[in-house]
């Protein structure tokens, strides 16, 4: 990554913003540093409220000042037509609260891409709202566009704590039933349960007619198994033990991971849900691509 | 075989599995969230894991019990549990003596091989060993030698003419080596597997022994046959070399034969030369095809001393070659006094044919082998009464009767001193007188009344063609004999014990043949048609054209023959192959009172006894080749001079090598081992006496596992074609 902004992208420099609303905008002007080379050039916030002029388009919907700046016509957008309610939806189990030597868990690196996704969205004027789950949901913010919602909900993020045994489905079902309108829900789980009640739950949110971005989040050492020698592995959760040998099963549970994500994957497409596998060494980047790439489909 | 010590290092491939209990590392508690991955695959993949960790396991186990299975150095068939090591032997050594084994190559002979070949293996044996070293020459059990005794009577060994086959030899050693207490127990067979050394029908003798000695702990006996010189031979033998007649008489040339064979590759030429009494009388070259044979031959000069024995002897001269032994051939032979011979007949032309046959020249002056009297039947009685027995052979042709028995009488009593008396019947013959009873216990068969065959006959076959009258043209004289037409014959009655050596072409008999025992044997013959012929063919004497010449030269062979046969001096030997014995014929009621023996190399005479009453003196198998004098001195002191001559055996120079089948028929098929230089036979007493060593092998075993281990360990712990790692594949 070149550029000071970009450098935001990286969890372990992230990891030394202490505040999430300013780890937000820096991981979101990175985000847009790095796109100069990309086919969104030209992108920014701001630019994200207007299109192009059209012969036909109503001269008085011209903003005059993007003119000014750029000599080029472009047209206001009303925000009926870029309105898009994006939820947040956290796992607070105890396993989102892992990490073997990473900078952020995967607790801190969701709401990190959370952060900045809000930052993004409200920067477009998009309303968005926090929901935060367990075994069932503790914690909600209805959708909100105005720059003091990205404060609120940074706050309310800033304050989970994952702890805990989790049940995904009860608990996306219970989100399926709080959200009336036609919204982007955006989960960040690592989805260590029985694959298939989660996809019943995804199902429904997709289904109910919500656009639905899986984050997959994963401790970087769960998605890449750096350990040798003989272990003794405990379940946070279960509390669960079970002694291997590391070098042994490597192979055998790199694939089953894999595994476990084509799961996810294939279901996902079929039910054209957005899959984004993610862990906690990688860049921020990648999420935010996701969204933008989302954000892109509909707008 | 096998260290015992270090076999039990075997018990190491336990240590990996004590490792594995006792130093099992302590586990790293780790937190981990996505354990319920890790449950899931283990699930699915805990039987085959389990599988390939006990691979893993056995694999070290085994490599560990290889290694040390590897240093105990095990073997397999070893016969002696006694390892490489220098220990006490009951050594058999048999070497073999005979004429082949003087053949030499870079001016060493067989022997000196065989020789150095010995002390090599003495050279291996420590000095509490016992040695039992015989040849094939000398009967006896062998006495125990230390090594350096042994070593000096290998030192004395020379070749031997006369030998027994090494079959017997191995008989004489095998026991001794059975009994011998010291722990190892070998024989050594130093020969060059000449066919004529062994006896290849039979088994070796002893071998009895030697399978009860097997059933014993340590009393197995492991039986080396070296073969020494190479398989290809390159010589030129003189294969025989004789008279044509052992006997020849007064004023007569008698043609000295001899045959060259080569053997070998290439063509080669010689010149043979003949020497008589120590003179040479005459040289030829000749040119021998390889692996062929020629014949050359020699004439002595006709006028030989009578009553002597003459020393005749072929030699090769040029290039020489490896086998001298049988570059020489001797032969011995004796002129005596013309063979008087009495033909009787009523007329002369029944008798000139014979005569004529014996005595072609009939002057006075002209020299012969035979001398010829004439005489009537009459005469027999008044003139012959006292002189019959000096005849050779009485010859009675186409004689019409006998007038008194005391005639037939006088011919029986010459007969049965050892006379030889030939009847020719013919036209004239008398039956009734000559089956009359002195003359029928004289002739060989009762006459019947003469007939003519049906249809013109000849003589038929041949009954016998080794008997000595057929003997030197046995090829030749049938068909010979079947050209003679014969008109008419006397049909006789051949009582039992009768001999018919020829007959008709119809079958009838044609020559009868009568012995009779005596200090001399008597022979009567019989032939049932006149040894005559007539001129005229209505002639009531013309019977046959037997001496017509035209018919061939059967009549005049066979009355050449006849006389000699008659007198005895065909069967007399005085030629003789190494290793038989001597039978000498003194003479008919010759009576010595001592005998002195001189062989070849003309030192002191040995005496021998002589018999009583035998005509014969018996030396037991002489062993020197070459001219040997027998000095007979009767009760008057004179001496009289007998001798004959020893060659080598024919077989001795015609070099087959046994084959393999022949060893097994000889030993067994796993009885001994055949090696043929001292490189196989170091690896084959490594072999019997250490075994095949498994080491290699086992190295061979070791390494495969070594890279099996390496194989199934890396099959666990390899980054496999990694699923991309999560998050990554978004």
């Amino acid at each position: 990554m070149a550029g000071t902004a970009e450098k935001y992208l990286k969890p372990e420099v992230i990891r030394q913003v202490a505040r999430l609303d300013l780890r937000a905008k820096f991981i979101v002007e990175g985000f847009i540093a790095g796109l100069h080379a990309s086919p969104f050039q030209g992108f920014s916030v701001e630019f994200s409220e207007h299109r192009r002029y059209t012969p036909g388009d109503n001269i008085s919907d011209v903003d005059w000042n993007v003119y000014a700046k750029t000599d080029r016509f472009y047209i206001k957008k009303f925000q009926a037509e870029t309105n898009l309610t994006g939820y947040l939806v956290m796992d607070l189990s105890g396993s989102m609260g892992y990490t073997y030597r990473q900078e952020l868990t995967k607790f801190e690196y969701s709401i990190s891409v959370a952060a900045a996704l809000c930052y993004l969205m409200i920067h477009q004027q998009d309303p968005v709202g926090l929901i935060a789950f367990d075994q069932k949901v503790r914690q909600s913010l209805a959708p909100g566009s105005k720059r003091s919602q990205l404060g609120n909900v940074l706050s309310l993020l800033a304050k989970l704590k994952p702890a805990g045994e989790t049940d995904i489905e009860a608990s996306l079902h219970q989100v399926a039933s709080m959200i009336r309108h036609r919204s982007l829900v955006m989960i960040f789980s690592d989805l260590l349960a029985d694959t298939a009640p989660v996809l019943r739950a995804l199902h429904r949110l997709r289904f109910s007619g919500h656009d639905v971005i899986v984050f997959h989040v994963l401790d970087e050492a769960e998605a890449m198994f750096p350990f040798q020698g003989m272990l003794k592995l405990e379940d946070n959760e279960t509390r669960e033990i079970l002694e291997v040998d590391a070098d042994a099963i490597k192979a055998d549970y790199l694939e089953e991971v894999e595994n476990f994500q084509a799961g996810y994957r294939a279901d996902c497409v079929r039910a054209r849900i957005d899959y984004v596998p993610l862990h906690t060494g990688m860049p921020f980047d990648k999420a935010l691509m996701s969204y933008l790439l989302s954000r892109q489909a509909r707008g | 075989m096998i260290n015992a010590g270090l076999a039990a290092g075997a018990a190491l491939a336990v240590l990996p599995v004590i490792l594995h209990l006792f130093m099992r590392q302590t586990p790293k508690h780790v937190i981990f969230p996505a354990l319920r991955l890790v449950r899931e695959r283990q699930k699915r993949s805990k039987k085959r894991l389990r599988v390939k960790n006990w691979l893993l396991l056995l694999a070290r186990m085994a490599l560990l019990a290889l290694m040390a299975l590897a240093l105990a150095r095990p073997r397999l068939y070893s016969q002696m549990p006694l390892g490489d090591q220098s220990v006490p032997t009951a050594l058999g050594l048999i070497f073999d003596t005979s004429l082949s084994m003087s053949y030499k190559e870079k001016d060493k002979t067989r022997l000196d091989e065989a020789k150095e070949r010995a002390r090599a293996i003495l050279d291996q044996i420590p000095d509490s060993s016992l040695v039992f070293p015989v040849n094939s020459a000398d009967p006896g059990t062998p006495v125990g030698l230390t090594p350096a005794a042994a070593r000096k009577w290998i030192d004395n060994l020379t070749i031997r003419p006369v030998n027994r086959p090494l079959n017997a030899a191995m008989g004489q050693v095998y026991p001794a080596v059975v009994e011998c207490d010291r722990p190892r127990h070998e024989v050594y067979v130093l020969t060059d597997l000449a066919r004529s050394s062994w006896n290849p029908e039979q088994p070796a003798e002893g071998l009895d022994r030697v399978a009860k000695a097997k059933t014993t702990p340590g009393g197995k006996i492991a039986t080396f046959i070296l073969r020494l010189g190479s398989p290809e031979v390159n010589d030129v033998a003189i294969d025989a070399a004789a008279p044509a007649k052992n006997f020849v008489t007064q004023g007569e040339s008698v043609e000295i034969k001899g045959q060259v064979r080569a053997q070998g590759t290439k063509p080669t030429s010689r010149v043979v030369e003949f020497y008589l009494d120590g003179v040479k009388k005459g040289e030829k070259p000749v040119a021998i095809p390889p692996g062929g044979q020629v014949e050359v031959s020699f004439a002595t000069p006709p006028r030989l001393p009578e009553g002597e024995m003459h020393r005749g002897e072929l030699r090769l001269s040029g290039t020489p070659d490896p086998l001298e032994f049988n570059d020489k051939r001797y032969f011995t032979f004796k002129v005596r006094p013309a063979y008087k011979v009495l033909l009787i007949s009523d007329q002369a032309s029944d008798a000139e044919f014979v005569a004529a046959a014996l005595d072609p020249d009939q002057t006075p002056s002209a020299s012969s082998g035979f001398q010829i009297d004439k005489g009537r039947p009459k005469e027999l009685l008044a003139k012959y009464r006292d002189t019959l027995r000096e005849y050779a052979a009485v010859f009675v042709l186409n004689v019409e009767a006998f007038e008194d028995e005391d005639s037939w009488g006088l011919l029986n009593g010459y007969v049965h001193e050892g006379g030889g008396l030939v009847f020719g019947l013919g036209d004239r013959c008398n039956a009734e007188n000559y089956n009359g009873p002195t003359a029928s216990q004289l002739l060989p068969a009762q006459l019947e009344p003469n007939r003519a065959p049906k249809g013109e006959t000849t003589f038929g076959k041949v009954a016998d063609v080794t008997h000595p009258l057929f003997q030197r043209f046995a090829k030749e004289i049938d068909p010979l004999l079947a050209l003679v037409p014969v008109y008419r014959y006397w049909a006789v009655k051949p009582p039992e014990g009768t001999r018919v050596l020829m007959s008709y072409a119809d079958g009838a008999p044609a020559l009868l043949e009568r012995t009779f025992k005596g200090p001399k044997t008597g022979r009567v013959l019989l032939w049932t048609t006149p040894l005559a012929r007539r001129a005229r063919r209505n002639d009531r004497g013309s019977w046959n054209e037997f001496p017509l010449p035209t018919y061939g030269w059967a009549f005049l062979a066979l009355m050449n023959e006849t006389v000699p046969y008659l007198a005895g001096s065909s069967s007399e030997q005085l030629d003789f192959e190494a290793g038989e014995n001597v039978l000498l014929f003194l003479g008919p009621g010759a009576r010595y009172q001592s005998f002195g023996l001189m062989g070849p190399d003309s030192k002191t005479p040995d005496s021998l006894n002589p018999s009583a009453t035998s005509d014969y003196l018996e030396i037991v198998a002489p062993q020197m080749l070459g001219q040997w004098t027998v000095m007979a001195k009767d009760a008057e002191n004179h001496q009289n001079r007998l001798g004959f001559s020893l060659n080598p055996p024919r077989t001795e120079s015609q070099f087959v090598p046994l084959e393999p089948k022949d060893l097994d028929a000889i030993f067994g098929k796993d009885g001994y081992v055949l090696a043929e230089d001292a490189t196989s036979l170091k690896k084959y007493q490594d072999t019997v006496r250490v075994g095949n060593e498994l080491f290699p092998w086992l190295m061979m075993l070791i390494l495969i596992i070594v890279t099996l281990e390496n194989f199934l360990a890396n099959t666990f712990y390899k980054e496999s074609p990694r699923p991309s790692p999560a998050g990554a594949s978004a």
